[in-house]
């Protein structure tokens, strides 16, 4: 077996202590083989964007983070303060944000911020730096680099910025790119231009990408392997390709149901799901999905399901469902 | 490289590029001019005791007339520059350095401690500063050196209130993290990643602080605060606030008098604080680019980078 680009297992985090104490992430356990895609979908709240910003240890100030296990390529992250983590993840990992207003440093010019990191790490002259620069944005299909180079985030168009955000992961080809919402500020055109430029990192590199969404259509478009997450757990892990026909959690059926369908009669209602996600203060027995479950009986009610290996993956639910 | 030249342009262009811009870079000229030259030339003049000519109203050979002890007033503001702008430059760097390094240093270690540092410096904040001043100059020695300490601390929260809040909205935001991710060092992402996004808003006002200052300064010189005049007096000694606190003791005898030094101080005031909004908008690179293409719009003499620089904002 290769060894793991990120293993996390049981992951989690809060925020506050006490009775307030808000769990966010709850026992999430993950592995991303080198080269893979791996998207993480489920809705707001649900703690997707926390995992991923956990493994990148980039919790916002007032989270509290535990986890058995936190490797990154090898590196024991879990037993490393926290100085030592940034030379391990420096110029190995990169992240582009889910806000590609706020992403870029407004003060300093694109080229100068995406040559820090070869500047830093590989002892670049600044020159050399601007060439890589202007390479790595013609990667990411930004037009006349050589002028785009020298100008400031605000004279970008957002999806210029996820682009540019992308070409400074490309810098030194990392071994994990996490986007966090790349593509939810952007308009539908420029989103498949992302994506498209994500997927070719990881095909020219190698690079492996924990994308985190909550357009489940879009995931299951572009990655290997898809995680589904409710209420700060993975209720279900399912082969990309295997998502919309033998995926077998109530909950990713719902939300695999909720896509809007082009073919679909104008004048019905668009599917959703009822209900709300739990409150994060509180620990419920049983499955946290059931109060919204159509096939919730009193067992999921107070028994919480364990992972069983489905043919597809792996599912936590006791009333799988049958191929769609 | 042609694009970095053109980036200087543009500064300059930003700098120069409203009314009281230039009239503030001007303004900043002539007094910094005066400053340098006024000694020498006019240090005579402005000593020279005549005591057969006190009070004398204005004339041809003395524009705002003499004062008590027969010396040219016009001399003496001239002469009195010099002095002026070094105390209210010594207390704003006073101010400024410890408001800046114990914001930053606030915001970096954060948590209780950034919340109860941020508590003492409101209450230091609340305290009014002139009152700060003369109990810091009862504790220190009567005297310049004084004053330029005393308002020095008594301002330096305002400083650090200023650092402290906007250097705390710019470390949470996306590209911070992204700096850190990148393995830079805590100093390089402070200097180009914070530093560099609330600069405009420190210099502007650092800048227009000075005007305050120059007013604080000369009301404790006026009240008596810079130390006795006993001696002969040498053109070292003079300032605005002496020369005002001269002219405002013969107001009944010599009322123009006063206009010397209270028009000096409001143009420094208004020079400083003009000269202070154009630096700072030319250090905002939104700023720059946006007036500087504006300008390029406008005029056909644009230049070439301007220019392109203008297209490609259109197009964006």
């Amino acid at each position: 077996m290769t060894e793991p680009v990120l293993e996390l297992s049981n992951l989690e985090v809060s925020f506050g202590r006490g009775l307030r104490a808000a769990s966010v992430v709850r026992g999430v356990s993950l592995r991303i083989e080198p080269g893979e895609i791996v998207g993480i979908v489920g809705e707001s709240g649900s703690g997707k964007t926390l995992t991923a910003m956990a493994a990148a240890d980039l919790l916002p100030v007032g989270a509290e983070m535990t986890a058995d296990r936190w490797t990154f390529e090898g590196h024991d992250l879990a037993a490393s303060a926290r100085s030592e983590r940034g030379p391990i993840l420096g110029g190995r990992l990169a992240v582009v944000f889910q806000d590609p207003m706020s992403s870029l440093n407004p003060a300093r010019t694109v080229g100068a911020q995406m040559g820090d990191v070869v500047r830093v790490h590989h002892g670049q002259s600044k020159r050399a730096a601007r060439t890589t620069a202007i390479d790595r944005l013609r990667q990411v299909r930004v037009t006349a680099p050589e002028r785009r180079v020298d100008e400031y985030p605000h004279e970008f168009s957002g999806g210029m910025r996820q682009r540019a955000m992308i070409a400074m992961g490309l810098m030194t080809p990392p071994a994990l790119l996490i986007a966090d919402e790349p593509t939810t500020a952007l308009d539908v055109t420029v989103q498949a231009d992302v994506m498209a430029v994500i997927a070719e990192l990881n095909r020219e590199h190698g690079t492996a990408v924990i994308l985190v969404s909550h357009n489940i259509a879009l995931i299951a478009e572009v990655a290997t392997r898809v995680l589904v997450m409710y209420a700060g757990r993975i209720v279900e892990e399912v082969a990309a390709d295997s998502l919309a026909t033998r995926s077998r959690h109530q909950y990713t059926r719902a939300l695999i149901g909720s896509v809007p369908r082009l073919d679909a009669p104008r004048d019905q209602p668009l599917v959703t799901i009822g209900g709300a996600p739990p409150d994060p203060t509180t620990r419920a027995e049983g499955c946290s999905f059931a109060p919204r479950c159509a096939a919730a009986t009193s067992e999921c009610r107070s028994v919480r399901p364990e992972f069983v290996e489905s043919d597809a993956g792996r599912v936590a639910c006791f009333h799988p469902a049958a191929d769609a | 490289m042609s694009a970095t030249f053109g980036r200087r342009k543009q500064w300059l262009a930003t700098l120069l590029g409203t009314p009281t811009g230039i009239a503030g870079v001007v303004l900043m000229a002539v007094l910094v001019l005066l400053a340098i030259i006024g000694p020498p030339i006019w240090g005579d003049a402005a000593v020279k005791s005549d005591f057969l000519r006190t009070l004398l109203p204005p004339s041809t050979s003395h524009p705002l007339g003499t004062n008590g002890s027969g010396q040219d007033n016009l001399a003496r503001v001239l002469v009195g520059t010099r002095l002026s702008l070094l105390m209210a430059a010594g207390s704003v760097a006073i101010a400024a350095t410890i408001g800046l390094v114990s914001g930053a240093l606030l915001v970096t270690v954060g948590g209780r401690v950034q919340r109860i540092g941020a508590t003492i410096i409101d209450t230091w904040l609340g305290f009014p500063s002139i009152l700060l001043s003369v109990l810091i100059i009862a504790v220190l020695e009567k005297g310049r050196g004084a004053i330029v300490i005393a308002i020095g601390f008594s301002i330096a929260p305002f400083f650090a209130r200023i650092t402290l809040t906007s250097a705390a909205s710019v470390v949470g935001l996306d590209y911070v993290a992204a700096g850190r991710l990148l393995g830079l060092s805590r100093w390089r992402i402070a200097h180009r990643y914070v530093l560099g996004n609330i600069i405009d808003s420190l210099v502007v006002a650092i800048f227009s602080m000075f005007g305050q200052c120059l007013i604080a300064i000369s009301a404790l010189t006026y009240l008596g605060f810079g130390g006795a005049r006993d001696g002969i007096e040498s053109w070292t000694s003079i300032d605005w606030g002496s020369v005002l606190n001269d002219s405002v003791r013969n107001f009944r005898d010599q009322p123009a008098s006063v206009l010397g030094p209270a028009i000096a101080i409001a143009i420094a005031g208004v020079a400083f604080g003009w000269f202070g909004d154009a630096l700072g908008r030319s250090l905002n690179p939104r700023l720059t680019v946006r007036s500087a293409s504006g300008r390029s719009l406008r005029s056909s003499r644009a230049s070439a980078s301007g220019g392109a620089t203008a297209n490609a904002s259109v197009n964006s």
